[in-house]
């Protein structure tokens, strides 16, 4: 049996009085990509603050790498190797190379020179752009600054809430093409979409609805069920995947 | 598990030694013109009085500036540190040097005492702090403490004053300020610091441990208004309640941080140079006039230089670069 990542176990959640997820449980592996579909309002981002710590689980189980994870901060999850983008992803008012540096933490120089040299590897775009204000980037940069911004952190779980919203179709292939190279180098990574071309990168969806988990299995398994498929993307949707 | 290709790539640094000396210069070209302005302008309390508002308005540039919580009471911890520093050099009997610092501690103390309103933000952190000032003005003016604070009656340093001492304790504090902004503003505690400022849930998401960091400017800030305060006080040698619990000293401290720019170092110095010396000038010799010149001037400021006179400066620059970029090519 493979390590977990991440195990959510019954997990309930929402804000002041409002309940978002209800008993919401799925596990991912080590190395593996999991992608959390859902309509918008289904409960995928709240579902992704509380394994960042933003948002407080009611109640349930959130372990990461099989420690508890549920009384640290959000800053010690970071420490411990968890890096969520959001949708916005960016400090729009800093720099490029203030948004990495932020995404470093408290690495050494030479860590940070090493990581600089990955990011900027993946990314050749940022080396001319590192005295750019993020918020004047387009769309698609600011993507690869939010994404860089993570990988700074040297995660080993990356959380990416809706990469592909406000990018081109194009912008999204691209994104699409990254997260299959930061893949090939072992991260496990949790994707909360709409957008079924991510499912491309992925070895299981999750599909949420009104809060509660409709499905969960493998991709294989997702794009065989012909009605679940239909139900959330429409015949198009079929067409697409 | 996330290994570099090594790749040749240029390892761009965020802390730059040319920004770092241009923030230096920035603490000595003060520093100097204080201590050698005392030869060419005599008025050594307005110059006292200037060096106590430069440190303050860089403390506003801390907690605002950097980390973006206006306190409107700002003035509280000015106050505490008057009335601690005066506590304990006349019933302690410590030397009135030592005394500045137990204005810092009592600036600090009464800054960990108001860290429950990080609870609230924009206007209700910024109203909240000035109901605090004023509460703990009303607290030390209160006659029943006259025995610890003499209550309305104010507090008498004349027998502690020394004019030489006072000057270069103001010289040596504002330094102390000017470095610590400096500090702030080229470490990753500033850029930490930048990041709440855009956003709390988003540096939390970079690892910033929010409430650590804010907590810390917010320490220093309070440390500086409160030797301030200390200072203010010996060098007024008797003050009341209400000069040293002033909402006054707050707007200044703000207006000055705003006009010269907040965020950078020379921006809150130039303010206060600017706008103090106008308020003196202006003050003592068409006081008829002070409020309408003064007024004036922050129209002018908020029409355009909205993020004040660095900015201002910076905006040009770019501007100017632009244009020989366009005419070059």
């Amino acid at each position: 049996m493979e390590p977990l990542a991440l195990e959510i176990n019954g997990v309930s959640s929402g804000y002041g009085r409002v309940q978002v997820l209800w008993d919401v449980s799925f596990t991912v592996n080590q190395g593996s990509v999991i992608v959390l579909l859902g309509a918008n309002g289904a409960g995928k981002t709240t579902l992704l603050k509380v394994i960042v710590g933003l948002v407080k689980a009611w109640s349930g189980e959130v372990k990461a790498f099989g420690e508890d994870i549920g009384r640290l901060n959000t800053a010690r999850r970071v420490r411990n190797g968890i890096a969520y983008m959001s949708e916005q992803g960016i400090f729009p008012g800093l720099s490029v190379r203030e948004n990495l540096a932020l995404g470093a933490g408290r690495a050494s120089k030479a860590e940070v020179r090493e990581r600089l040299s990955l990011v900027y590897d993946m990314f050749p775009e940022l080396v001319e752009r590192g005295k750019s204000l993020a918020g004047s980037l387009s769309g698609g940069q600011r993507k690869m600054v939010g994404i860089s911004k993570c990988l700074m952190a040297k995660p080993k779980l990356l959380i990416l809430d809706e990469p592909s919203s406000g990018l081109s179709p194009k912008f999204v292939a691209e994104v699409v093409e990254q997260l299959h190279t930061l893949r090939s180098f072992g991260i496990t990574m949790v994707i909360a979409e709409q957008n079924v071309s991510f499912l491309e990168t992925a070895d299981s969806a999750c599909v949420l609805e009104g809060g509660r988990i409709n499905f969960s299995g493998g991709v294989d398994e997702f794009e065989g069920d012909e009605a679940l498929h239909a139900a959330f993307f429409g015949l198009e949707g079929i067409q697409e995947v | 598990m996330l290994e570099s290709r090594s790749v040749e790539k240029p390892a761009a640094g965020v802390f730059r030694r040319k920004t770092l000396l241009l923030d230096l210069l920035a603490v000595a070209v003060p520093v100097v013109g204080f201590a050698f302005g005392i030869n060419i302008f005599a008025n050594e309390l307005l110059l006292v009085y200037m060096m106590v508002y430069v440190a303050l308005a860089h403390g506003i540039n801390i907690s605002y500036g950097f980390t973006g919580y206006l306190p409107f009471g700002y003035f509280g911890f000015f106050g505490a540190g008057a009335y601690g520093a005066t506590l304990a050099i006349l019933d302690l009997h410590v030397p009135a040097l030592i005394g500045m610092l137990f204005g810092g501690v009592a600036g600090v103390l009464f800054g960990l005492l108001l860290l429950p309103l990080f609870r609230l933000r924009g206007a209700y952190f910024a109203i909240a702090t000035l109901a605090a000032g004023e509460a703990i003005a009303d607290i030390v003016a209160n006659p029943s403490l006259q025995s610890v604070t003499n209550g309305p009656y104010g507090e008498n340093l004349a027998s502690v004053y020394s004019s030489g001492q006072i000057y270069v304790a103001a010289l040596v504090f504002m330094a102390l300020a000017l470095l610590a902004v400096v500090l702030v503003k080229n470490s990753r505690f500033g850029l930490a610091l930048r990041a709440i400022k855009e956003s709390e849930y988003s540096a939390a998401m970079a690892g910033v441990n929010v409430v650590r960091m804010r907590s810390l400017a917010w320490v220093i800030a309070a440390a500086i208004a409160g030797v301030g305060g200390a200072i203010f006080g010996w060098a007024t040698t008797v003050f009341y309640p209400s000069a040293v619990f002033d909402s006054a000293i707050s707007v200044f401290a703000i207006v000055f941080a705003l006009f010269g720019g907040t965020g950078s170092v020379w921006g809150p110095t130039l303010g206060t140079v600017l706008l103090y010396g106008l308020y003196s000038a202006v003050g003592l010799s068409s006081p008829q006039y002070f409020q309408l010149i003064y007024g004036l001037a922050i129209v002018v400021l908020v029409l355009f230089a909205p993020r004040g006179l660095v900015g201002f400066g910076r905006a040009a620059g770019r501007m100017i670069s632009l244009r020989r970029a366009g005419a070059n090519g």
